[in-house]
């Protein structure tokens, strides 16, 4: 086949090479700091902003959306998938991300020489011991020890009788809290039981049948996805302690206790405010 | 009397199979268990089973093409691109559901229907092919859906790979009975068309001749079809390979006459789906997609039945 016209084949391809020529338009701000931080997981950008050097924090993903500057920073993509040429364009010295989510970019990131930090709070002394660490790197040493010191505090203050509570993080599928999770420590260290404290997986998918059987004292529900009244009209949930005694809780927000930040001595108080009531 | 000559023997193994998924879990044999968790469980795994092998098995005798099955039309992919799109709306309310399902799962059939049909005809290669096309494209849609509306990635996969754990609430509980009455319906109309898919199997133009009209019959069984699985997946996201698989299945035991094969077709892929939801909430501490299930039995097996008949 012989092409005659060759002026739509042109067209064409300056249309391309003009839409190639787009992301340049999109191209990150330049940003002068002495130390460039990226932060590719919400509650570090949280940590990163109390400490107040959220001038050093030229980019993170669009799930940072607290403090209200965060939304401001410059996005390399989301939670799951945030892109390698973003954050190699930004020149960073250091890139705070998770494993094992972040596994996949973990491995490019460290293939490009690019210094990275972990950030895998198990528990609460964890995330202190974070915290301790990030105050270090990014120059606010006092500011993180004050930090870590008001949280002590705070964390003593709040008690819950001991119950046994069931938390869902998704209802399709069905998704709990396994053992390693950073939030079923925080609750067992607190004197609540998580029923499914069994579960090695950190967010393992559970049976209908498993919760009903376990009879949870508390119902705790961390996703915008259903309300208390669904789950009352569950079937066979109306045998649950938790449905009888009217102790489901839906309006606290998911971010302030599943993220292992800074936030969650807000998140623990309105659980306890909650189960008092 | 023989099981070539009654596909309703297999109510037995089904029966049998029914009791074993009740009493079968990880938190023992308690009543309410029992009748308010797994019973609503089976009668979704026979439904969901049952109904996606009856319209495969009506699809392969329409189109004369052993590879049809609600998956490779592509109408199982839009029933999950509409529910995705409902997720999108945030109206998690499960009347909206099924009616976005039906009506994306039909758009999407109809869309393989335009682009299969070449001057009037529909060309069977073309058919398939269009399909495909039209499943990846519904399907990379309704990620793409999910993702925007921030869903976690684990949530597309079990709707996509589907899954039996529906929370049942007395409103879910009379919806889905009202759609297994509604099903039901729809089953027998298309049932009622057997002796036509029969004639079909002898050759078009005979058919013709014979006066059947295939156009008629090929808009009908297209809209049914689009309901049924839409029902289905609204229910438990899109499964494969049932209705690809049992089908053959149903044709080895009782040869190729519809009004044995698609009851037959009906009551194996029941069969098959409760002992998939068996292993998939028993083989591990937490819950598979169902998919992953009847691929792993239903890949092996087709490969076997490939060979076996050429």
């Amino acid at each position: 086949m012989k092409i005659k016209n060759y002026q739509p084949l042109i067209k064409f391809l300056a249309t391309i090479s003009l839409l190639l020529l787009f992301p340049l338009c999109t191209a990150p701000p330049k940003k002068k700091a002495s130390y460039r931080v990226i932060s590719l997981v919400p509650s570090i950008t949280e940590i990163i902003f109390a400490l107040g050097k959220e001038s050093l924090l030229v980019g993170n993903t669009v799930y940072c959306d607290y403090p209200e500057g965060a939304k401001r920073i410059y996005k390399v993509g989301d939670f799951m998938n945030p892109s390698l040429e973003k954050i190699v364009a930004l020149k960073p010295d250091l890139v705070f991300l998770t494993l094992p989510t972040q596994r996949i970019i973990y491995d490019k990131i460290q293939h490009l020489k690019i210094k990275t930090f972990v950030s895998q709070p198990r528990n609460f002394d964890g995330l202190l011991r974070e915290i301790k660490e990030i105050g270090k790197i990014l120059g606010a040493e006092k500011r993180a020890d004050s930090l870590i010191a008001e949280m002590t505090e705070g964390m003593k203050e709040i008690r819950f009788p001991a119950m046994r509570i069931y938390v869902e993080i998704s209802v399709q599928p069905l998704i709990s809290i396994g053992k390693n999770s950073f939030l079923s420590d925080l609750l067992e260290r607190r004197s609540l039981q998580n029923i499914f404290s069994d579960l090695d997986e950190e967010y393992p998918v559970v049976k209908i049948e498993d919760i009903i059987k376990r009879n949870p004292e508390i119902i705790l529900i961390l996703h915008p996805q259903v309300k208390r009244e669904d789950v009352k009209k569950r079937m066979g949930f109306e045998e649950i302690k938790a449905t009888k005694e009217s102790r489901i809780i839906d309006d606290i927000n998911p971010d302030l206790l599943l993220r292992p930040g800074m936030r969650i001595l807000t998140g623990l108080r309105q659980l306890r405010d909650e189960i008092k009531r | 009397m023989r099981l070539k000559d009654n596909p309703f023997l297999i109510l037995i193994p089904l029966i049998f199979l029914a009791f074993l998924s009740l009493f079968f879990g990880s938190a023992g044999m308690d009543r309410e268990i029992i009748f308010k968790i797994r019973l609503p469980r089976v009668l979704l795994a026979i439904f969901a089973g049952g109904v996606l092998s009856f319209v495969g098995a009506t699809l392969q005798g329409l189109l004369e093409n052993p590879l049809c099955d609600p998956y490779i039309l592509g109408i199982a992919s839009g029933a999950t691109f509409g529910i995705s799109l409902s997720f999108l709306f945030g109206s998690f309310s499960y009347f909206f559901i099924p009616i976005f399902a039906f009506a994306f799962s039909l758009i999407s059939l109809f869309f393989v229907y335009i682009l299969a049909t070449i001057s009037g005809r529909i060309q069977k290669l073309s058919l398939i092919l269009s399909g495909v096309l039209v499943s990846f494209l519904f399907s990379s849609l309704s990620i793409l859906v999910m993702v925007l509306s921030k869903k976690q990635l684990s949530q597309i996969i079990y709707l996509i790979m589907g899954n039996l754990s529906l929370l049942f609430t007395p409103l879910t509980l009379w919806i889905f009975l009202l759609t297994v009455v509604i099903s039901i319906f729809l089953l027998f109309l298309l049932f009622s068309y057997a002796k036509e898919l029969n004639i079909l199997a002898t050759g078009e133009e005979q058919a013709v001749s014979l006066g059947v009209d295939i156009t008629n019959l090929t808009k009908v069984v297209f809209i049914i079809s689009s309901l049924l699985v839409g029902f289905v997946v609204s229910f438990v996201g899109s499964i494969s390979f049932v209705g690809l698989v049992v089908p053959h299945l149903a044709r080895l035991f009782f040869g190729f006459d519809h009004r044995k094969l698609l009851p037959a077709s009906f009551l194996f892929g029941a069969s098959l789906l409760l002992v998939s939801d068996i292993f998939a909430r028993t083989i591990a501490p937490v819950e598979l997609p169902l998919s992953v299930i009847t691929a792993i039995f239903g890949v092996p097996f087709f490969l076997y039945l490939l060979r076996k008949l050429k």
